[in-house]
């Protein structure tokens, strides 16, 4: 029994770094935002208590409404276009190839890239007049657009960017998935003369589901977030604040017209719809996952 | 493979190391400096980089050894909008620099909640009357409420650039840069269409350029087609008043016409530098990043104008043509930080900054304006204005010089003005329907303004 209670002191002596660092750098911040969301402060004068007003105001702010809007677009657009082409090349670089580890570190390079270095190097690439993008559709006598200052195209040129930059991510994961899938079941599939298509409907789907899951919820989570690449590839919020999205709004009103309270109200809201996607996540998607 | 990779990381480490030691030799004698060795030390925070960095470097040093009671220690932040929210922050962390750069809208914010020095006091004590050489418009724009609290620093003003090549190819007079509104819209015709239809000639060569929702451009021609941004109280704009839907006409119908193209950032500036576009409109600090870059003969001129009474004769002296440009820049604030030798200190810089000689030397070597009409008139920038004619753009311009108005939500109505204006060009819809809907749009706004 005291040996138990030794160990558990042990335990708790190695969480402890972790734990003081969450607690003050994470833990801390949110309650004080969340009381400071109360309140209106420009961070000079004294902050002043006005009750809900400020997620009133959110109410009201038709501007909120399209930066939940634009992220919603985000999010319904980036998350299964990350899932299905991660899983794909995580399918092919799971074979037997030559020069397979130089393929995965390719497509790992950009997830430990900077993404301002990224963005800037994807701003050229977009970029109306001499960008590689307009160049290679002019070959194929297709108009050339302008990308990221059209209002149409520019939430579709950062998602496209996003998905590529996080794909290497997402593939290592799954490739791990697919590692653990025992071999035998697809010999033994083989053996009874499935195909392709339904090894892969009935073996790794089912049995990579818990991966894709995770990744799902990651990805969900990461998607309400999304701010740098719209803050250096879109500054003001795109064209016709087509790009413009909930953290970077909060962003702005935080720190370039100094309504902090009105902010964190703001990332209170999106706090609680990702916490709400979460939770259903949890509840009823993981009811579907197949745990071997 | 494993050899291979060894390899490379060890190039990448001799080239980063290589690159590391440049950087140190470089900055070596910065590093000396760092020592303030029982002098008062003063912190003063700003956001001038590239070559402006260096002039600014170049006299902190020389005021820090023309002299034993002050050491400034300066630091770059990098950007205006770094260098604001690193100020919020170190007042709320109670470690506020000595002196930094702002804008106006701050400055009110800091005079309410007491953060910084009243100027008046500590000028009180000087007996040389400094407030009758600063120049008006920078007087005003820095006086709050009769006291003035911040000092005029880095101030400049929007000035037209146009290629002097293109001029004489198209058979302009490179010295007659366009005077008049009307002027620039032939120029700029007779540009586009020469480089169209001549055999041989680039056909991307284009007239007029300039930034997308550019909200200091609009302001500069209402102001050229005699009107006004807000009303005097500041409860009203005046965005739906014909000056107002003139100047958003103006910028389309050169659009439509294919003589004029808008670019995002500083496109316009980098479609100059290349030749293929003969007019833009920048801020004249836009010159020390540029010239180094243009390959051709240019010149610097004054925004044009309007006539606002036609009919009358275009006089040689040009005094018909109503003008207007609006600042841009920033300004100086001591913080109030308890100390009164540091706040003295940070004065003492100020005053040595902006004075006649060095107040020159700055406007000459970085375009910006110099504070004081004796600077104005001293032989420094008058020997350079002889040197470099292009130089004398923006001094001339100070006569109708104007500011914008120091509201505190003047930021989110130039964000919003900068939507309306992005709509206006993109979309082509009508500059009336545009212009009520701003107006009404920042009405709403201003009408709750407390200040």
């Amino acid at each position: 029994m005291a040996n138990k209670r030794k160990q558990d002191w042990a335990a708790y002596l190695y969480l402890m770094p972790v734990v003081v660092i969450l607690v003050i750098f994470h833990v801390l911040p949110i309650f004080y935002s969340l009381a400071v969301s109360f309140y209106e402060w420009d961070l000079i004068g004294a902050p002043e208590f006005v009750g809900v007003h400020n997620y009133q105001r959110l109410f009201d702010d038709p501007m909120f409404y399209k930066s939940l809007m634009n992220t919603l677009y985000y999010a319904a657009l980036s998350v299964p276009l990350s899932i299905i082409s991660s899983l794909a090349i995580a399918l092919l670089l799971n074979n037997p190839i030559s020069a397979i580890g130089l393929y995965r570190t390719v497509y790992f390079i950009p997830v430990i890239t900077s993404i301002n270095a990224v963005a800037i190097v994807w701003n050229f690439i977009y970029h109306p007049d001499f960008g590689l993008l307009n160049k290679i559709l002019d070959i194929f006598s297709i108009n050339a657009q302008t990308w990221l200052q059209d209002p149409f195209w520019a939430m579709p040129c950062i998602i496209f960017m996003s998905v590529w930059k996080g794909l290497g991510y997402n593939v290592i994961i799954f490739l791990a998935g697919l590692q653990n899938i025992p071999k035998h079941l697809y010999e033994a599939a083989r053996i009874d003369g499935a195909s392709r298509w339904q090894q892969f409907r009935h073996i790794t789907w089912p049995l990579l589901s818990p991966t894709t899951f995770f990744i799902f919820t990651i990805s969900v989570i990461g998607s309400f977030q999304v701010f740098s690449q719209v803050y250096m590839m879109t500054p003001r919020g795109g064209p016709l604040k087509s790009t413009m999205v909930v953290v970077y709004y909060l962003y702005r009103k935080a720190f370039e017209q100094f309504e902090f309270g009105y902010a964190l109200s703001m990332a209170f809201v999106l706090f609680m719809i990702i916490f709400a996607c979460t939770l259903f996540n949890k509840l009823y998607l993981e009811k579907k996952v197949h745990y071997s | 493979m494993r050899n291979f990779l060894i390899a490379v990381f060890l190039c990448w480490l001799i080239i980063v190391l290589a690159i590391r030691h440049d950087d140190q030799a470089s900055a070596g004698i910065a590093k000396d400096d760092v020592n303030a060795g029982g002098k008062t030390e003063v912190v003063f925070w700003h956001a001038m980089g590239g070559p402006l960095g260096i002039v600014m470097t170049d006299l902190v040093e020389r005021y820090n050894k023309s002299q034993n009671n002050y050491f400034i220690k300066s630091v770059n932040m990098g950007s205006y909008d770094t260098l604001a929210k690193k100020v919020l922050a170190s007042l709320v962390a109670n470690e506020a620099p000595d002196i930094s750069q702002n804008y106006e809208t701050l400055t009110k914010k800091f005079i309410k909640h007491n953060k910084i020095v009243c100027l008046d006091d500590l000028i009180a004590s000087e007996t040389e009357d400094i407030k009758s050489d600063i120049i008006p418009v920078l007087l005003d724009n820095n006086t709050f409420d009769g006291k003035l609290y911040s000092f005029p620093f880095n101030k400049s003003v929007p000035v037209l650039y146009y290629n002097k090549d293109i001029f004489r190819k198209v058979g302009l007079d490179p010295e007659q840069p366009p005077r008049t509104l009307d002027d620039m819209v032939k120029y700029c015709r007779l540009i586009t269409d020469y480089h169209k239809n001549t055999p041989g000639a680039d056909r991307s060569v284009y007239g007029y350029g300039c930034s997308k929702a550019n909200v200091w451009s609009f302001l500069n021609r209402i102001l050229q087609y005699g009107g006004k941004i807000v009303s005097d109280d500041g409860h009203k704009s005046h965005f739906a008043d014909q000056p107002s839907i003139n100047a958003l006409a103006y910028l389309q119908n050169m659009l439509q016409e294919g003589i004029a193209r808008e670019g995002q950032g500083f496109d316009h500036q980098n479609d100059f530098i290349a030749g293929k576009c003969a007019i833009i409109e920048s801020s004249i600090v836009s010159k020390v990043f540029m010239e180094g870059s243009i390959e051709f003969d240019f010149g610097v001129a004054p925004l044009p104008g309007y006539i606002l009474n036609p009919g009358a004769e275009l006089t040689t002296d040009g005094s018909e043509i109503n003008r207007g440009v609006i600042l841009s820049g920033s300004n100086i604030n001591i913080f109030n930080n308890g100390d009164p030798k540091k706040i003295a200190g940070a004065w003492d810089f100020v005053k040595w900054f902006t004075s006649t000689e060095i107040g020159a030397e700055w406007s000459v070597r970085t375009t910006y304006l110099p504070v004081r009409k004796s600077s104005l008139q001293s032989s420094i920038i008058q020997d350079a204005i002889a040197k470099d004619p292009n130089i004398g753009a923006p001094y001339v311009q100070l006569e109708y010089c104007h500011f914008e108005p120091r509201l505190s939500v003047w930021f989110e109505v130039r964000d919003l003005m900068a939507d309306h204006l992005e709509n206006a060009t993109l979309r082509m819809i009508p500059a009336k329907d545009i212009c009520d809907q701003m107006a009404k749009d920042v009405d709403a706004i201003l009408k709750h303004v407390t200040n």
